[in-house]
């Protein structure tokens, strides 16, 4: 443990200036270290975004550890045409979708359990007696499963992650007026399934 | 609520992704239109609902773990990348060996190779033949021996 702390100390000493598009460049010049500090650097904000659009820390994780290895096996071809930290939410987007593919052939039998959870969203009078923020935070995250991955995507990005049109339309690789129908289709239906808490 | 005709806009208003006059211009319908004023409430509610409901952050523990399958990712590929330039290594060697073997091939088959007409011809008959009969073998035989006997010097 001692190892790895001094390790992680001597990371960030050596790439601690270094933007991000430097230690890209580092990393693919064969720098371990560099990629490590970028794992440091993103790997937070990145199992936020991963948790909020599929819902669980263990899958969560996962995603974050493929996008990182999807990350290092395209090192190589990252122009830096968009910034880096657009460029792993990208990675981490088509990962969650591919988790979300897998997930829904494998367990049909959830649907009914997000039907349920969908249905106690619904629910005013819960929803009013439910004011803690452990409640706020189930009910919210139950009417994002039962957004499309596509509406959730848009959600996430724009609500939890502060992202403008353009650097979201960037990420999912769709047009910005397609950003901008798909948001206003999601936040309706949000709004639908969260009206319990809203005026 | 009855639809109004801006309401679409009000999503992109509330996310400041409008340009500056139609900003301006829905700002002043959103102050006569009770709809839409009722829309933009209900969107930064929601706003506000989905910032409080924190996503969890990320443990220590899972920061190592990540950490620990990049690098064991890495040092697979350095033995990938070794793997494949030894491969390339050998493949060019047994290129290598083939083309010497096939150039040295074309050099013995370059050389004229001598009849043995021409080897019977040219080569020095130095010593006996081999097939000589027992005949020959008995009189040279005897021929020395009676050399010896007669005390030649």
């Amino acid at each position: 443990m001692n190892r790895e702390r001094s390790r992680s100390l001597l990371r960030k000493t050596a790439h601690l200036h270094a933007n991000d598009l430097e230690l890209v460049r580092r990393a693919r010049r064969g720098s371990d270290a560099a990629f490590h500090e970028l794992v440091d650097r993103h790997a937070g904000r990145l199992f936020g975004l991963a948790f909020s659009l599929i819902g669980n820390a263990a899958d969560a994780e996962d995603v974050v550890q493929e996008t990182f290895l999807g990350a290092l096996r395209g090192l190589r071809a990252f122009k830096g045409r968009s910034s880096v930290k657009t460029w792993l939410i990208r990675i981490l987007v088509k990962q969650a979708a591919r988790h979300h593919r897998s997930r829904s052939t494998r367990e049909t039998v959830s649907l009914d359990d997000i039907s349920e959870a969908s249905a106690s969203v619904l629910g005013k009078q819960q929803a009013a007696a439910s004011t803690r923020r452990l409640d706020i935070r189930m009910d919210v995250l139950a009417a994002l499963e039962t957004l499309s991955p596509e509406h959730r995507q848009v959600i996430v990005l724009r609500e939890l992650q502060g992202m403008s049109y353009q650097e979201m339309a960037e990420v999912l690789r769709i047009p910005r007026g397609t950003v901008e129908s798909r948001l206003f289709r999601a936040r309706r239906e949000l709004k639908e399934r969260l009206k319990g808490y809203l005026p | 609520m009855t639809a109004c005709e801006h309401n679409r806009k009000i999503s992109a208003y509330h996310d400041g992704e409008l340009p500056g006059e139609e900003c301006r211009d829905l700002e002043e319908h959103i102050r006569e239109c009770s709809t839409c004023a009722q829309e933009l409430e209900q969107l930064r509610s929601l706003s506000r609902l989905l910032a409080a409901a924190e996503m969890p952050g990320m443990s220590s523990d899972v920061l190592e773990r990540l950490h620990s399958s990049v690098s064991s990712v890495r040092e697979v590929f350095v033995l990938r990348t070794a793997e494949r330039v030894m491969t390339v290594a050998a493949a060019l060697l047994v290129v290598c060996a083939v083309w010497f073997w096939q150039t040295a091939g074309a050099l013995d088959s370059g050389i004229e190779r001598l009849e043995d007409w021409e080897i019977a011809a040219v080569w020095p008959q130095t010593e006996a033949p081999a097939e000589a009969s027992a005949e020959e073998m008995l009189a040279q035989w005897m021929v020395l021996d009676l050399s010896q006997e007669n005390g030649s010097d």
